[in-house]
């Protein structure tokens, strides 16, 4: 808690000034920075990310690269020009890249999730979502072994639409 | 035959004993399954954090949320209001998660050794009697990467059975990411010394055991003993430039 108020003293600010001077506003900026650490702390935690490099450019990048991305989404041209990334380790864009691509993985992951039918989004939902097997054949109405052929079938089926989508 | 359904049956410990064998004679040498299989798992394991509940991560949610007003002059209010208790509970965990990731500073080198260092384990189609259930959990430990319980198991194995190259490999790999070195640095010198089919593999983690001590010239040295002819040749050279 006292490390996260540091984060929002520290940085706030200047994630504030840098979006509401490229056609944001208090709220976007917020809602970026929120987005920021929670994706920060999501690869802490699930992929190991160690910080190999400053950590206040790091996050500044992270907001920075969100926030363009998402004019980008609006319609919007950004107003300041790159001139001051000049100053960027090429670690930090490394790491930040790597953030970036593997959060891309997870959408490409979650889209083709969503194209599947109701029965296999619950199953696979359910069985990794870290309940026990066995409870969630008894919710379902369906036997032991019926739901781990199904959850085998399901996985297949949306690892096989998720190799066709990955680029090589 | 669909391969993907093969290879959901097999991640899942589906197969019998026959199919699995037959699956993993032909994944040793096809390297489209060994990159599908590796996509399978990629997208099980990320699907697994995504829909599991984080209750850290919700108390960060709170935090940020009860911040937010605060640094960023916001009118808006969260839907539900956290509670203080609740959020209090939360805070030694989530700033125990924020100091690893702000204050943990690694230099580049063991970033590089762990981006090279990953493998799995893949499970031997023939065993011997009595090992066979240690070696499976030998093999699940390492997949799991719990390093310390591989080569704990692994050396029960290796007491069995002292010259089979493939103990001794992966024994070798679950001592170099414990951290014993000098061990793990013995077993890949033997290996090398051998003609088995872990000869230029063992010279690759002997790089890699340079490496994660930041001696870059004998990482270099043992790079380049992988022939050109050698799988692992490529990533080798890939490796030699970047150091």
């Amino acid at each position: 808690m006292v490390i996260v108020r540091e984060i929002y003293t520290k940085y706030a600010a200047r994630v504030k000034h840098y979006i509401m001077a490229n056609n944001g506003d208090a709220d976007d900026a917020a809602d970026i920075f929120q987005e920021a650490l929670i994706d920060i702390y999501n690869q802490a935690k699930n992929k190991q990310l160690q910080l190999t490099c400053p950590f206040e450019p790091f996050l500044l990048l992270i907001c920075k690269r969100k926030w363009l991305n998402l004019l980008k989404k609006r319609g919007r041209e950004p107003v300041t020009n790159d001139a001051d990334d000049v100053s960027i380790g090429e670690d930090v864009f490394a790491l930040a890249e790597q953030m970036q691509q593997s959060d891309r993985r997870l959408q490409v992951f979650l889209q083709c999730f969503e194209k599947l039918g109701d029965g296999c989004k619950e199953i696979i939902r359910k069985c990794l979502g870290g309940e026990e097997l066995a409870s969630i054949a008894e919710q379902l109405k369906v036997t032991y072994g019926y739901l781990r052929k199904k959850k085998s079938e399901c996985m297949a089926a949306l690892t096989k639409m998720i190799h066709s989508q990955l680029p090589e | 035959m669909n391969t993907f359904n093969d290879i959901a049956r097999y991640a899942e410990g589906d197969m019998t004993a026959d199919e699995r064998a037959a699956f993993e004679t032909v994944l040793a040498s096809d390297e489209s399954l060994q990159r599908q299989l590796a996509v399978y798992r990629e997208v099980h394991g990320s699907l697994q954090q995504h829909f599991s509940a984080d209750a850290q991560r919700d108390q960060l949610q709170g935090t940020l949320q009860t911040l937010r007003g605060e640094f960023f002059g916001d009118t808006r209010q969260p839907a539900n209001v956290v509670s203080i208790k609740r959020w209090l509970r939360g805070a030694v965990a989530v700033a125990a998660v924020l100091i690893a990731v702000v204050f943990i500073w690694q230099p580049w080198k063991p970033g590089l050794f762990r981006e090279y260092a990953d493998t799995t384990m893949v499970a031997p189609a023939e065993r011997g009697e009595g090992e066979a259930d240690l070696l499976q959990k030998a093999v699940t430990a390492f997949n799991n990467k719990e390093f310390a319980e591989a080569a704990n198991l692994l050396q029960q194995v290796r007491q069995q059975d002292t010259t089979s190259s493939y103990v001794n490999f992966y024994l070798g790999i679950s001592l170099l990411q414990t951290g014993r070195i000098a061990e793990a640095r013995n077993i890949f010198n033997n290996l090398y010394e051998g003609q088995s089919a872990f000869k230029f593999d063992a010279a690759w983690y002997q790089a890699l055991g340079y490496l994660k001590e930041d001696n870059k010239a004998m990482s270099k040295e043992w790079l380049q003993k992988i022939p050109a002819d050698a799988s692992g040749y490529n990533k080798a050279q890939e490796l030699l430039r970047k150091l």
